[in-house]
């Protein structure tokens, strides 16, 4: 028996919910790009996905055999202290999403069932529930639920990092801009055109500064193309702090509508543009990914040019590269830096090299070729359908339950936030709809547009209970508001809607022949949001 | 709100990136990496150059932004993508998600004009 404690497979539902929630909120605005002739992202997210649900299962669990649950816990812990590591926010999140991105791949694909694959789903959703509880301080499992704050390092480490800010006249802000805009390219282009190559945490409040920090990771050596930045560092950092009075002013007056980080750890503003509330910024270098914290260098901004034509030059090489290797190579390179959010959590755990000894981490499972086929006989525009429908939510059912047990304590499910006695029989769909409007106190406000709820129902059917699902929003999801439409869509009015079921999908497992239904207790998973800094949510 | 513009026909509008007010530059489709591989040897001319993409991806248009292309138009991606990310940060005008007036297409090789001054809708104009 392994050491990793596993999860309740209703618990698992909760996460397969939470996540596709998480996963549309974030993505579905952002994931109409396109196809990238440089890199096939959208042919090798879905085997990458694919890759990471099969593959990671056996590491978690091996990870958790040599150092326990605590120890994993302590793992999310690294980027409490350091600046320039990928126990990041980005690569944390991952660990959710692309590995159950990739059970949805295989459903969207018609390739397995919802009941398939099962200790897979509970091992990846295990293991980075324990991560996230050392991970993340607010208790929480993402940013969104803490109103799109994610203060990952100590108080005292971001002070001291910003008491070594520069302040910005005109050229240094272009200049620093630019290198800014040069490492992210670079770390996205070392990375194929994925987040996993930067990482932002924050904002954090101190006082009368909001402080934002950036990593962008331009060298990571386990990836042979990665000598097109020979002579470039691990990852370049920056501290930026914003000028908070301004921008707590400009919130009041409605001309800065949101000012959020991403569970991808991008920091995302409307207006889109917030360099007018930079003060001041500085950067660091860490030469490796385990270059001790103490041996991190601070880059003054007048050094940023020399740097710059390195990284120039490192993009020119390696953009001739990726355009010189073939589709298949690149796919196939394209899935291992997607799965590879894994990586800085087997090196953390001292585990990198057994992973590649012992359990062929550079090898494709044999099952991960029924996926590769399946894209390989797609058109591109089914090929980006498939892709939207999976930044957009689709593909997360719950994995189906057998019958429950009477209720015999006072709370059923030691995760859910709250549980309901209902014993009530509703007629129609209607008043079912009407009693969880009434009896709702919260719904999470997702600023892609929507409001949305999930609650579990234990119901009688046939002489049996039966943990059923309903989700219910105010807005659209899916399909999605229009960016038109989302431009003049007023959330506070939204807010004051009624929300309505969603039906005919995965997430609302009754139907309305299951009428008149008779409901014992409703189950409301989720807690209610709870923003670190009020205004700007 | 008027899209006329003397001496300029409106060709179409999409999603602006960056408020970095009126820039004119030579249309110039790239399709290709190889395409832009090429381009890479006369990073001088990039300058002058408005390129103009299918996709709204960032690493297919990597050197031409690191290069200081004048500007980019796309008929895909949202501002809230890597490109728009990055666009704003070098303050590269971008244009995403065109869409085409009706009968109306990019003169390649002609002048355009992107019209980058509203916060939200970019606007792209040919030279008459």
């Amino acid at each position: 028996m392994g050491k990793l404690e596993k999860i309740s497979v209703e618990e698992a539902n909760k996460y397969l919910k939470y996540g596709s929630l998480h996963i549309s909120d974030t993505l579905a605005m952002r994931g109409s790009e396109g196809y990238n002739p440089l890199i096939p992202r959208q042919v090798y997210e879905g085997w990458g996905a694919t890759l990471a649900f099969f593959k990671h299962p056996e590491l978690h669990e091996a990870i958790a055999d040599k150092i326990g649950m605590e120890g994993i816990r302590e793992l999310g812990k690294v980027a409490h202290r350091e600046i320039g590591t990928k126990m990041n926010l980005c690569h944390m999140t991952c660990i959710d999403w692309i590995a159950i991105s990739g059970r949805a791949a295989q459903l969207l694909g018609g390739i397995c069932d919802p009941g398939d694959w099962v200790n897979n789903a509970l091992t990846i959703l295990s293991f980075w529930k324990t991560v996230m509880q050392g991970f993340r301080k607010d208790g929480r499992l993402g940013g969104w639920e803490s109103g799109y704050v994610s203060e990952i390092l100590d108080r005292d480490v971001v002070e001291a990092f910003s008491s070594e800010v520069e302040p910005l006249d005109e050229g240094k802000i272009t200049l620093f801009s630019r290198f800014n805009a040069a490492t992210q390219l670079l770390g996205f282009l070392d990375h194929f055109d994925c987040r996993l190559g930067l990482g932002d945490t924050g904002p954090y409040d101190l006082g009368d500064k909001l402080v934002v920090v950036r990593d962008a990771y331009v060298n990571e050596e386990v990836y042979h193309w990665s000598d097109a930045c020979e002579g470039l560092p691990f990852c370049y950092s920056f501290v930026m702090t914003f000028d908070k009075q301004r921008m707590m002013e400009d919130r009041q007056k409605g001309k800065l509508r949101f000012f959020s980080m991403y569970d991808t750890g991008t920091i995302f503003s409307d207006p889109f543009d917030h360099s007018k509330y930079l003060l001041r910024a500085t950067a660091y270098i860490r030469e490796k990914w385990d270059t001790p914290m103490s041996e991190v260098r601070r880059l003054e901004i007048g050094d940023l040019p020399h740097h710059m034509s390195k990284i120039n030059e490192a993009i020119s090489k390696l953009y001739r590269k990726l355009a010189k290797m073939s589709e298949v190579e690149k796919m196939i390179a394209g899935g291992f830096v997607y799965s590879g959010y894994i990586l800085p959590i087997l090196r953390a755990a001292g585990m990198y090299e057994e992973a590649c000894e012992k359990y062929l981490y550079w090898s494709i499972p044999p099952k991960n070729f029924e996926l590769v086929v399946h894209i390989g006989e797609m058109e591109l525009p089914q090929i980006l359908e498939f892709q939207r429908k999976g930044v957009s939510g689709f593909g997360h059912p719950p994995i189906p339950l057998p019958a429950c047990q009477p209720k015999t304590t006072e709370k059923r499910f030691d995760w859910s936030y709250q549980e309901t006695d209902v014993n009530e029989t509703f007629n129609t769909p209607e008043d079912l709809e009407k009693w969880l409007n009434r009896n709702t106190q919260y719904y999470l406000k997702c600023q892609s547009g929507f409001y949305g709820n999930t609650v579990g129902l234990i119901v009688d059917e046939a002489g049996q209970q039966r943990l059923r699902y309903v989700d219910y929003y105010k807005g659209n999801f899916p399909p999605w508001y229009t960016p038109e439409e989302k431009e003049k869509l007023d959330m506070e009015e939204l807010a004051r809607q009624p929300a309505r079921i969603k039906w005919d999908w995965d997430w609302t497992t009754i139907t309305a022949q299951d009428f008149p239904l008779r409901v014992r207790e409703c189950i409301f998973m989720f807690e209610p949001q709870n923003p670190l800094l009020p205004f700007l949510f | 709100m008027s899209v006329e513009m003397k001496g300029y026909e409106f060709i179409g509008e999409g999603f602006n990136v960056v408020t970095a007010g009126k820039v004119e530059g030579v249309a110039k489709s790239v399709n290709t990496p190889d395409q832009m591989v090429r381009l890479m040897g006369v990073s001088e001319e990039v300058k002058k150059l408005i390129l103009i993409t299918p996709g709204g991806t960032t690493t297919f248009v990597a050197p031409a932004l690191m290069a200081g292309v004048r500007g980019v138009i796309t008929f895909a991606g949202a501002p809230e993508s890597h490109l728009g990310i990055i666009a704003r940060e070098f303050r590269i005008p971008v244009i995403m998600s065109l869409r085409l007036e009706e009968g109306k297409g990019i003169p390649e090789g002609g002048t355009v004009l992107m019209d980058c001054t509203s916060a939200k809708i970019g606007r792209v104009y040919a030279k008459t």
